[in-house]
């Protein structure tokens, strides 16, 4: 059999077949097909190479475990990311990477010095549905990416620079910074039709 | 005001996490392919919904991305050693490899299965033969020698202890503290995040060093920092690390409202 010459879910097909000792030959060929790819995203999640080894030799241990799983439905590459993102997120969660990041409190300062509570304004508006609507409105492709891999899965900024590939000087640092100085004036203008709003009712 | 910071951290996490209505990756790129009647609702949620466009970017970014020249070396490296690994696993873990992959078999193990067992126990009596043989014959043993050829000492893995920082802390160090390593000159000493990313290095002449003002602010309650020290020769040689500590404040549980 020309293990080469089938697709990477035909060689899954196969080594479902096999469930319980899969072809060798399948496996090493599929794995072989996307040590790059998935030694790529370990290396660019975790900055260094030893422990991005180790990463992706978990990532394709689970993907091993959970073969059976696959159902062919999307390509083997799609399923494949989503056990390498599995992977980053449960080591963050091992880690404890935590909720705040040096630096952003000056981060913050610089993006807009004039307002010094721009969290706790936040916090008095938000509800989790109205908070996901701010930040679809205001933030373009890459801010949004960057806000939601930082505060929402507690990436480290050095990291979400690498992942998405961002190659100016400060990297998702100014993403984080151009985000957050769009969204205080979306918050601004929204205190200010709720206190119109306010008034209008007094008025009546 | 930290404890209101971290609330309104958790408020912004909460609402960048996904939802019940956010599709599994494989949905979503099947989605943003596709224009099927049945998955109209899909699409509109994707549209309108931070998290599912970003796991979109970060799906298309995995499957389509190109290595950078900077990273050439480390990802060929990796893959290296992957193929390395998968290897030997795969090529020794035929009868079980569910539990070899599950975690790696440690060298000696592979020795302990069926056919192997015989050989592995007469190639071992052969050896301490062949060993008290020539132990007989008045062979002397090589010198132990814990300097390399240069002259300058190695150190064995773990001699050099780094003390404190380590573990649940009550209040943000002051310091870093590390046992004495002989024929050290010096110390290099890093801080880093949990990606290893580097936060702050120095050096030291002594076995501890004051933390800076801007390190000890980025030790807040919650975030896992790393440290390791090196032991330097007097000519910058490097003589050994030490594991890689890591320590952290515990987030408060009685974080009331000011």
């Amino acid at each position: 059999m020309e293990v080469g010459r089938l697709s990477d879910e035909e060689l899954v097909a196969l080594a479902q077949e096999a469930a319980g000792s899969p072809p060798v030959a399948c496996i090493n060929e599929l794995f072989r097909r996307h040590y790059a790819r998935v030694a790529r995203w370990c290396f660019r999640f975790t900055g260094d190479r030893e422990s991005a080894a180790d990463l992706a030799q978990e990532i394709f241990a689970k993907v091993y475990r959970s073969l059976g799983s696959f159902r062919g439905q999307s390509k083997f590459s799609t399923w494949l990311y989503s056990v390498a993102r599995n992977e980053c997120v449960n080591a963050v969660k091992a880690l404890s990477i935590s909720q705040a990041e040096p630096g952003d409190d000056v981060l913050l300062g610089l993006a807009n010095p004039d307002e010094s509570d721009f969290w706790f304004a936040a916090e008095r508006m938000i509800s989790a549905q109205l908070a996901r609507e701010l930040l679809n409105e205001a933030l373009d492709e890459t801010e949004k990416a960057v806000f939601t891999l930082h505060f929402g899965r507690n990436f480290s900024l050095a990291a979400i620079t690498r992942l998405l590939g961002l190659r100016n000087a400060s990297g998702a640092k100014a993403y984080v910074v151009s985000a957050r100085r769009k969204l205080s004036k979306l918050i601004q203008r929204w205190q200010a039709q709720e206190q119109r709003a306010v008034g209008e009712g007094r008025e009546r | 005001m930290p404890d209101r910071a971290l609330e309104d951290r958790e408020l912004w996490r909460q609402a960048l996490e996904p939802t019940a209505a956010c599709p599994v990756p494989e949905e979503l790129v099947r989605v943003s392919r596709e224009v099927p009647h049945d998955s109209a609702a899909t699409r509109a949620h994707v549209e309108g919904c931070v998290q599912c466009q970003t796991e979109l970017a970060l799906v298309k970014e995995f499957q389509s991305a190109t290595t950078d020249p900077g990273e050439a070396a480390a990802v060929s490296w990796i893959t290296a050693e992957l193929e390395r690994r998968f290897e030997r696993i795969l090529t020794a873990s035929s009868a079980a490899p569910v539990a070899v992959l599950h975690k790696p078999v440690p060298w000696y193990r592979r020795f302990d299965r069926g056919r192997f067992r015989v050989a592995a126990l007469t190639a071992a009596g052969l050896l301490i033969l062949l060993g008290v043989g020539l132990n007989l014959r008045g062979v002397q043993e090589p010198e132990l020698n814990s300097k390399s050829a240069g002259g300058a000492v190695v150190l064995r893995s773990e001699e050099l202890i780094a003390l404190a920082p380590i573990g649940n802390l009550k209040q943000p160090p002051a310091e870093l503290r590390w046992q004495a390593a002989p024929g050290a000159a010096h110390y290099l000493v890093k801080v880093m995040e949990v990606d290893r990313t580097e936060l702050w290095k120095s050096e030291s002449t002594e076995t501890s060093i004051s933390l800076p003002a801007a390190i000890r602010k980025a030790i807040v309650p919650g975030k896992t920092l790393l440290w390791q020290v090196t032991a330097m020769s007097a000519d910058r040689r490097t003589l050994g690390s030490s594991k890689t500590l890591s320590f952290r404040l515990p987030v408060r549980s009685d974080s009331s409202k000011d």
